[in-house]
């Protein structure tokens, strides 16, 4: 039975006074290390999948909202724009642009975004085919390994998109015998495992032959004959059709020209471009509002639970100054009574600290859970990071500091005074 | 062997208390009397080295407590000076043999739970070892305090009205308790009480006036 030992017995010994500075503790540190968690994973989600792009071009609109569609798939295009007005920065020659990977979206499977694009795609997210092979033919998918997982789609399955990003029965589109899986994607962690990857040329056609089945046009079948060899397609030689968004990265992403480059789009074209690190920095400081305002009422939770700890140690000497006067007694000095209260605080704290911790995990999990059914992200609870021992130490610092006062009290006890009444 | 000399108190510098000058033996017992508020509790404080004397010395075994402060004193408290009080006190957290041990580590001892139990046994109280103090009777909670106060073989025992809130039974039992533990420590036993049922138990007495 040590100093340690005898503070664990005497906060045990009232059950209530516990349960309460736990409780307020644990809320308080759960809410601060849920936060904490969920920051450092929406900032790695959201870095990871940047992807080392420069710019994105696309339709007027919300700069965000067309970097939340087209590199986040989390939200819906500012509109689509033209190959002919794009096809500048679509030039393999360009001298500014090291790689342009054209996006056509508009459809989705089970509310995984079909992408008609090129294999361009694959090195801004180092993905490799993992079975099967890359999308060759018109209407050939390749499909990221969370598409292969959440829907059970396997190399030779066959599915009809659906318009927009949600999953509709209404909005099917009906062709033929509809999209093909031929490749599975290996994992990556970015958002192409989220992601069906196709020709452009099958998303124009789904929507070419949707619009010529609502027209009642006297379509003729020949010149909307799907080129199901993609091989020879060039983006280029269709200046007429749309596409959604260019993803862009740069020769040289710190060279004047670069910088400016998206201005003179902004100013000189019908087209937007926007710049992914100042957009997602503008997302956080707006996130960041709600988080700061969480955050503060975490810490007056905390501080809340440090003042009850204060108040359950203050309390508790009263009831125990004959102990400490019988401590002082059978030989302990006055730095031992000291110890013993800052070890009573900090104990309480600790068990503070536990329940939080469990309980931002646990929240944490559920929101993962929430989170991967709304937006397809995979947040984990599971995720134990170096900040949450600064959040171990700033707990039991604030145990030191609410035991402070009962522990100078006890300091001071005086025991001729206490064991003559 | 415990003695004093010259030794007085004083609350305010204005009112002083002198105590008779002792020379207590090893294994001898004495009971230190007076009427309420002559001083006694203030005397056995002294003795114990709980209160500094303002004037005079308290030796034990030629350690004079009077020229220790701080941890020497508190350490010295633990290894020599067993306290028996009125009130009988203990952790409430826990157990009978828990506050033996306590007081076996505070002391800077090691743990010995054969020593306790021992002692427990000695006192009759052995089946009470894993018990709760609070659930305790009085008589029971009186010979875990005496049990407390030898654990660490004291050289002098120190007694506090220890038999005051008990019937006549109990308190020749406690008086047969504290005379048969005194004598197996070897210590010295002095008892500060007003009860005069112990005056024919023991013919040492030092009066206070």
């Amino acid at each position: 039975m040590n100093l340690l030992g005898l503070s664990w017995k005497n906060i045990m010994n009232k059950p209530l006074n516990l349960l309460l500075s736990m409780v307020l503790f644990g809320l308080g540190i759960g809410l601060i290390n849920a936060l904490l968690l969920m920051d450092h994973q929406m900032k790695e989600q959201f870095d990871n999948n940047l992807a080392g792009i420069d710019m994105v071009i696309g339709a007027k609109g919300s700069p965000l909202q067309m970097i939340l569609c087209s590199m986040y798939h989390i939200d819906n295009p500012t509109g689509n724009i033209s190959i002919g007005e794009a096809k500048p920065f679509l030039n393999p020659k360009h001298p500014l642009i090291a790689t342009a990977v054209p996006l056509a979206l508009g459809d989705s499977h089970e509310s995984y975004r079909i992408v008609g694009t090129d294999y361009s795609i694959l090195s801004l997210y180092e993905a490799k085919i993992g079975e099967g092979k890359l999308w060759e033919q018109h209407f050939d998918v390749t499909i990221g390994r969370v598409v292969a997982d959440e829907t059970g789609l396997k190399i030779g399955d066959r599915f009809q998109s659906s318009h927009g990003f949600t999953h509709d029965e209404d909005l099917i589109h009906e062709h033929e015998d509809g999209f093909k899986v031929v490749g599975i994607l290996e994992p990556t962690g970015s958002v192409i495992d989220q992601l069906i990857l196709t020709t452009t040329k099958s998303i124009w056609d789904v929507h070419g032959h949707e619009e010529a089945e609502e027209s009642h046009d006297d379509h003729d079948h020949a010149e909307h004959d799907h080129e199901h060899d993609a091989a020879g397609f060039n983006l280029l030689d269709y200046p007429d059709q749309d596409i959604t968004n260019i993803l862009v990265k740069f020769r040289n992403r710190t060279n004047f020209q670069s910088l400016s480059l998206p201005r003179n789009i902004n100013e000189n074209t019908d087209m937007q471009a926007a710049s992914p690190p100042i957009e997602i920095n503008r997302l956080y400081s707006m996130i960041g509002v709600g988080v700061d305002a969480l955050r503060n009422i975490a810490i007056i939770i905390a501080l809340v639970s440090a003042f009850s700890i204060f108040i359950s140690l203050f309390s508790s000497l009263k009831d125990r100054k004959y102990e400490l006067a019988l401590m002082r007694v059978m030989g302990a000095g006055r730095n031992k009574l000291f110890l013993l209260i800052i070890l009573e605080g900090m104990l309480l704290a600790l068990l503070g600290f536990i329940v939080g911790f469990i309980i931002s995990h646990i929240g944490m999990e559920v929101i993962a859970h929430y989170a991967k059914a709304s937006y397809r992200y995979s947040f984990t609870g599971f995720l134990f990071l170096k900040a949450e021992l600064v959040i171990l130490a700033v707990s039991l610092l604030i145990g030191v500091i609410a035991a402070l006062i009962p522990a100078i009290q006890a300091y001071r006890t005086d025991i001729h005074e206490t064991l003559s009444k | 062997m415990l003695s004093t000399k010259n030794l007085s108190y004083s609350y305010n510098n204005s009112n002083w208390i002198n105590f008779p000058d002792l020379e207590c033996k090893a294994d001898q017992r004495y009971l230190i009397i007076g009427q309420s508020g002559t001083g006694k509790t203030t005397f056995l404080h002294l003795l114990a080295g709980l209160l500094k004397p303002k004037k005079g010395s308290v030796l034990i075994n030629d350690a004079d407590l009077s020229r220790m402060s701080g941890p020497s004193l508190d350490k010295f408290r633990g290894d020599n000076i067993g306290i028996i009080f009125q009130q009988t006190h203990f952790m409430d957290a826990l157990n009978v043999e828990e506050n033996l041990m306590i007081a076996q580590k505070l002391a800077g001892h090691a743990v010995n739970k054969a020593e306790i139990t021992q002692i427990l046994d000695k006192l009759n109280i052995a089946h009470k070892q894993t018990s709760k103090t609070k659930n305790l009777s009085q008589g029971e909670k009186q010979r875990v305090a005496i049990a407390r106060a030898l654990i660490n073989k004291p050289v002098v025992i120190l007694a506090d009205e220890p038999t005051s809130a008990l019937d006549d039974k109990n308190c020749l039992e406690v008086v047969d308790l504290l005379e048969r533990t005194a004598d197996d420590a070897n210590a010295t036993l002095l008892i500060v009480t007003h009860d005069n049922r112990l005056m024919e138990h023991f013919p040492n007495q030092i009066k206070l006036s």
